[in-house]
């Protein structure tokens, strides 16, 4: 029996694919590839990493990246972009409350963590009022999300102050990728009720376009300390689009936006300088935004690039107690790549933004005498930020040596202009392997709150533990700081064992300097301000006294550790994925200086493994096992937070090729417990609750 | 056995191999997290599949009713990622795919398109002269492949995949390639 030519080939073929699907792990090329259904000018636009600023492939860079792909995010069953964070190594997610979480990478968490960077296809989400991220308004439909890169250590040299610890990158599809229907509804015990629909299309010959809207409401933690309902369900919906143009071959333009509105509530500790000095008040947030977003990327020649970017963020936030804030964010960032030099891979760029706040008390739904946490002096104020950063990869033995050196200067309103530079080495043995080393500085620069804010953080009764005078005593934090800096020096191994595994190692030693701190200075009396020493609160018409913890940067910290992820594919349809994180830190403060950075804010040890098994083609079974050791303390008074194992699970079954069922469940190992507590303790305690949804995907 | 129902069994074997392939790639790709090197060998793939689009063969290479043969050299990622096209339609003709062992007049025989993973020993000293005026667009991401002899060098662009095309390479051998696919490439001497 002989087959003809054309069946032979054909078997050929056939059996070529099979062998290297088993063999190889590439796959997913075997599958029915939707890039082959796009058409040449959405091949060309397709984009593959954005780690640096350019095209590399994460094996070839020369920093800590971890990439959760799309892939990832649905298995994961995560349903925000926190808890997808959860199983990248390095990474420390820890709960708050239902709308809030402390996430940040190499230690140093809280909800007010400010020394990650946080992106979202190329707009900065970090907020200048604390330098932190409000996670409870970052957010899309998941599905529509193509990877998360998550880059441990400084990237302070291309992305500028503030990408000290890490930087994730959040980037959505193209337009191109979406171009069908997409309904997803779901509900359960913690997750209320959620929707999302997405739909795409295409704009004649040269673009395509998506929509989408989503909704959720999010029900209630429990108080820790009574177990009473937290207050903090949380409702939010969002809008947006994006578009992608080619006119040209040469030419990509994308357009995107979003619109979102949210409202969330919370269990607050509220002060006030009368009777009954605290109390503990189920308040709600309010939130808002918008945004729009442009850029245009050209290719000039083979050689030569550039890509222009624009964007407007407008975000509000009516927090009771806190502060009332609107923002006003433009940003305007050009960038020129060039490989005209042999062996140089040279990318330069220069960025301009302002950031425009209007700052107030916020009394919505507490008592008008209640002290707000944070006040602003000026209220309003406009800050400038202008960058300009160099980068250049030098090829110092083709395919085997690359040496990249940069920086970036940036000039702000707050400390003048900051160097950040960077050194690496990469060196690639073998196809297999990749050994890199870096040596990085990265500033950490005063925030809005930092430079004119004054931190109410509670209020002691009269003749209380802590308080044994006849006034009451107002801790508040206040003064002037300076840039946080970082060096950081670290190394890594990446090396793909056999074909179906791969192991990647990275090791790191951060050396803080100027740490923020606070200072216990001499109480007074308040208003005659005259000092407690003097037993000014005998003196008639004292309302209180202050005690201010002066804020400077008095502490130096050293941090070190290392974090391994590995893959093992051990059959074409299981595959397991292992995170391990260790990390120590010691902090040294100057006199009775105590640091805000707490080395007991990030766990000394984290796993995660995920397992990822498809027992038939229509059937999946994810499994993520995660071990977070105990935060010693996470602020001054901040209780421990003790050591927790916890186990998600996600069933999902396609009955029909266009049709998902899935069943969730998250925190199974326990009906409720602690992840992390507020640093500045303005939210009681809570416990983090066993949740199980069940959830529709549609695609039409 | 009779010559009429020969083709009936393997044509069963066939369709129940192509199913199974079907089931196991369906299985791989649900499991596969997609690392951007796997998605620029996709995307590479696709870009080798779109370019047939915009060639034209001389009729006494390809026919009308030729099958277009798409060919790899050796087991690259590309080359598997582009094993999919097998059976897709290719503007007037069927795509198939075929893997090669070698650069010999007879390994290359009959195929329309080749793709030479960038790292092949055969193409060390350039491109092999057994391929040049025999109608075979020349694809590879080799570095400076269409200055070294090749016709369509894959080049990494600012986070994307482009390319490049030496029009002369591609002429000599009676390609011709259309005008809005010079538009979207670098043409290169």
């Amino acid at each position: 029996m002989k087959m003809g030519p054309h069946r032979s080939r054909r078997a050929r073929a056939i059996a070529f694919g099979l062998a290297s699907a088993a063999v190889t792990q590439v796959a997913l090329a075997v599958g029915d590839d939707p890039f082959f259904d796009l058409d040449l000018k959405e091949v060309l636009n397709l984009e593959i990493t954005s780690v640096s600023k350019k095209p590399q492939t994460v094996s070839q860079a020369a920093a800590a990246v971890f990439v959760i792909t799309a892939d990832d995010i649905r298995r994961s069953g995560a349903t925000t972009i926190p808890d997808a964070l959860r199983m990248a190594p390095g990474i420390q997610v820890g709960q708050i409350s239902s709308s809030v979480w402390a996430v940040s990478a190499r230690g140093i968490d809280g909800r007010f963590t400010n020394k990650l960077l946080v992106l979202m296809d190329g707009r900065s989400v970090y907020t200048p009022t604390f330098s932190g991220v409000y996670w409870d308004v970052q957010d899309t439909v998941l599905t529509d999300i193509e990877r998360i890169e998550v880059i441990r250590g400084p990237g302070a040299s291309l992305w500028g102050a503030n990408a000290v610890n890490g930087v994730i990158n959040i980037i959505t599809k193209s337009a191109a990728a979406t171009q069908d229907g997409r309904v997803t509804v779901g509900a359960g015990g913690e997750e209320r009720g959620f929707a999302s629909v997405r739909y795409g299309g295409k704009l004649g010959d040269i673009g395509h376009w998506r929509a989408y809207a989503k909704g959720f409401d999010r029900d209630e933690a429990v108080i820790a300390a009574n177990g009473d309902s937290g207050h903090d369900d949380w409702r939010q919906h969002r809008m947006g689009f994006r578009t992608d143009f080619a006119p040209g071959g040469r030419d990509s333009v994308t357009l995107q936006g979003d619109y979102y509105r949210g409202r969330s509530g919370e269990s607050s500790t509220i002060n006030f300088l009368s009777r009954p000095f605290n109390a503990l008040a189920g308040t709600t947030q309010d939130v808002s935004g918008w945004n729009l977003l442009g850029r245009w990327q050209r290719e000039i020649s083979s050689t030569d690039s550039f890509t222009i970017q624009g964007y407007v963020d407008h975000t509000f936030r009516d927090w009771p107690a806190h502060l009332k804030e609107e923002r006003d964010t433009y940003d305007a960032e050009f960038q020129y790549r060039t490989r005209r030099l042999a062996g140089h891979d040279l990318v330069l760029g220069t960025g301009y933004r302002l950031s425009r706040d209007r700052m107030g008390p916020s009394y919505a739904g507490v008592p008008a005498n209640t002290l707000q946490f944070a006040t602003f002096s000026p209220d309003s104020a406009s800050r400038k930020l202008f960058s300009a950063f160099i980068q250049d990869d030098i090829t110092l033995v083709p395919q085997r040596l690359i040496l990249t050196v940069g920086s970036k200067l940036e000039r702000n309103d707050y400390t003048g202009v900051e160097h950040q530079p960077n050194a690496r080495l990469l060196w690639t043995p073998t196809e297999a392997a990749t050994v890199w080393g870096s040596v990085a500085r990265a500033v950490r620069t005063p925030s809005r709150i930092d430079d004119s804010g004054l931190v109410n953080q509670t209020v002691l009764p009269p003749f209380s533990t802590r308080n044994p005078l006849p006034l009451p005593t107002l801790l508040q934090g206040a003064g002037v700081v300076v840039s946080e800096s970082l060096v950081a020096y670290e190394a890594g191994w990446k090396q793909r064992l056999t074909p179906t595994t791969s192991v990647d190692l990275a090791l790191y030693r951060n050396d803080y300097d100027n740490l923020r701190t606070g200072r216990f200075v001499s109480p007074v009396c308040q208003p005659s301000g005259l000092p407690v020493a003097q037993y000014c609160f005998l003196l008639p018409g004292q309302t209180q006294v202050l005690q201010v913890l002066q804020a400077e940067n008095l502490a130096k910290g050293r941090s070190h550790g290392f974090e391994i992820a590995a893959d093992w594919r051990a059959l074409p349809n299981l595959k397991f994925q292992l995170a391990l994180s260790q990390f120590a830190m010691v902090v040294r403060e100057e006199g009775n200086a105590f640091s805000t950075d707490r080395e007991g804010s990030a766990p000394e040890q984290q796993l995660a493994l995920r397992m990822a098994w498809n027992p038939r083609p229509d059937t999946d079974i994810d499994l993520l096992l995660r071990h977070v050791g105990e935060l010693p303390m996470i602020s001054e008074g901040v209780a421990v937070v003790p050591a927790y194992s916890q186990l998600d699970l996600r069933l999902a079954w396609r009955p029909l090729k266009d049709l998902e069922l899935a069943l969730v469940g998250r925190n199974l190992l326990d009906k409720r417990h602690p992840e992390f507590v507020s640093e500045l303790l303005d939210v009681a305690p809570m416990l983090i609750e066993r949740s199980v949804f069940g959830q529709v995907n549609w695609k039409f | 056995m009779s010559r009429r129902s020969a083709p009936l069994i393997p044509r069963a074997r066939q369709s129940i191999a192509v199913a199974l392939a079907a089931c196991l790639a369906l299985l791989a790709a649900e499991t596969s997290a997609d690392t951007p090197q796997q998605r620029e060998d996709r995307i590479k793939a696709a870009l080798v599949f779109k370019l047939v689009k915009f060639v034209e063969w001389p009729v006494t290479a390809l026919a009308v009713n030729d099958p277009l043969l798409l060919c790899s050299l050796g087991d690259s990622p590309v080359g598997v990622a582009l094993a999919a096209v097998d059976g897709k339609p290719a503007r007037d003709h069927l795509a198939q795919f075929r893997r090669i062992g070698g650069l010999s007049l007879a390994d290359v025989k009959g195929c329309h398109v080749l793709y030479i993973p960038g790292g092949a020993r055969e193409i060390g000293g350039g491109v092999p002269v057994v391929l040049r005026g025999r109608s075979v667009l020349t694809v590879s991401d080799a570095p400076d492949f269409a200055r070294r002899g090749g016709m369509v060098g894959l080049i990494q662009g600012e986070n994307k995949i482009a390319f490049e095309i030496n029009l002369r390479n591609a002429r000599e051998s009676d390609l011709e390639p259309g005008a809005s696919l010079l538009e979207l490439a670098t043409v290169v001497e």
